[in-house]
């Protein structure tokens, strides 16, 4: 303030005496004071208006950091499995059995290069498939970047895969099945 | 302490208490300035709440791009007129003689001011409340009232000149 006064002070016909001051402000202030009824009022409509924002936005603050998760789960896996296929090992791809379970096979590299290169159209059909597929892997109750890893592992250590876990439906358990449940756990419109 | 542009930052992220810290901030400067258009303690009272929940409503995007008062004086003055309005108040002109509070004998020099401010200009008469009641420096001023700094200077300047020349308010202006 002492630098508005400053600039404001540089004109002495803008200037009044402490007096006329002391004056103004007594006329002008008030009989009486705000009671602690209003503060109690306006603060409680405060909270009940910031708490209710700043649930809606929440879905939004975590957005980042789960799909970052989601992220981080995919490459992990991709570079797991990478690792496995220089090792020669028997996790990539899987075919559907006799008996309605997946045998794991290394015998579809197409299909493994189409993962790899993360087509658009492998993601388009997630919605169509999560309305059919609980994708619930761990059974805890929600659907949560958890139930990808455990698909993932789930994947790369048996040698025999459950079919339920054909998430996308193309006859295999792998990979793409992994990311749809990893996408499902961190889609926006989760819970609503 | 925070600076009020910190604790916006923490509301518009929910945060209750930066809300509080700004009320309790700027209560008394939104009262008195309520109390000032309005004249009367409860309409004052009603103004100060609404200018609350108007600031309010701004959170979670509040962008405060002046200083606070700046942002609340035509809130609380737009309020004060509208509450003023509806219940067919008198005008700050006969107010400010009619609810003066009668003066004292050692008051009589504040009673003589009040008559000569009453006879000013509304326009002036707000710009010296603006600049020696509030505290607001000539740019606050004109930013608030959309106006140059230097119709503001002008105001101010007309409205001290008429304190200097009246022989009821000469007196503060002798050395």
């Amino acid at each position: 303030m002492n630098e508005n006064k400053e600039y404001f002070d540089e004109d002495s016909n803008l200037r009044v005496s402490d007096k006329l001051s002391e004056d103004l402000n007594a006329l002008f202030k008030p009989a009486s004071f705000v009671p602690p009824e209003i503060d109690r009022a306006i603060m409680d409509k405060a909270r009940q208006h910031l708490v209710r924002r700043s649930r809606q936005r929440s879905p939004l603050r975590w957005a980042g950091p789960a799909a970052s998760a989601a992220a981080a789960a995919v490459i992990i896996f991709a570079v797991v499995s990478n690792t496995g296929r220089q090792r020669g090992s028997a996790v990539f791809e899987t075919a559907k059995g006799p008996d309605s379970s997946v045998l794991i096979s290394d015998q579809a590299p197409a299909q493994v290069e189409m993962y790899n290169s993360y087509s658009v159209g492998t993601f388009k059909s997630l919605k169509t498939v999560r309305a059919h597929i609980s994708v619930d892997i761990d059974g805890n109750g929600r659907v949560d970047i958890l139930d990808a890893f455990k698909l993932a592992r789930d994947i790369e250590s048996a040698e025999k895969a459950e079919m339920k876990w054909d998430i996308n439906g193309d006859g295999f358990v792998n990979r793409s099945d992994v990311d749809f449940v990893a996408f499902d756990a961190v889609r926006l419109d989760k819970g609503v | 302490m925070e600076s009020d542009q910190e604790l916006i930052e923490l509301a518009n992220k929910g945060d209750a208490n930066a809300f509080d810290a700004l009320y309790h901030r700027y209560r008394d400067w939104v009262y008195r300035l309520a109390w000032r258009f309005t004249r009367n303690h409860q309409d004052a009272l009603d103004v100060l709440q609404e200018t609350f929940i108007y600031l309010l409503k701004k959170f979670p995007n509040f962008e405060l791009t002046a200083s606070m008062t700046t942002f609340l004086y035509p809130a609380v003055k737009h309020l004060s007129f509208n509450i003023r309005r509806k219940s067919r108040r008198l005008t700050f002109d006969d107010q400010v003689l009619s609810e003066m509070p009668a003066p004292a004998e050692k008051q009589t020099s504040q009673g003589e001011l009040a008559f000569v401010l009453a006879i000013l200009p509304e326009e002036q008469r707000e710009v010296l409340m603006m600049r020696f009641v509030e505290g607001m420096n000539l740019k606050e001023i004109a930013a608030v009232l959309e106006a140059p700094v230097g119709t503001v200077k002008s105001r101010l300047y007309q409205g001290l000149q008429v304190l200097r020349r009246d022989r009821r308010t000469r007196n503060y202006f002798l050395e």
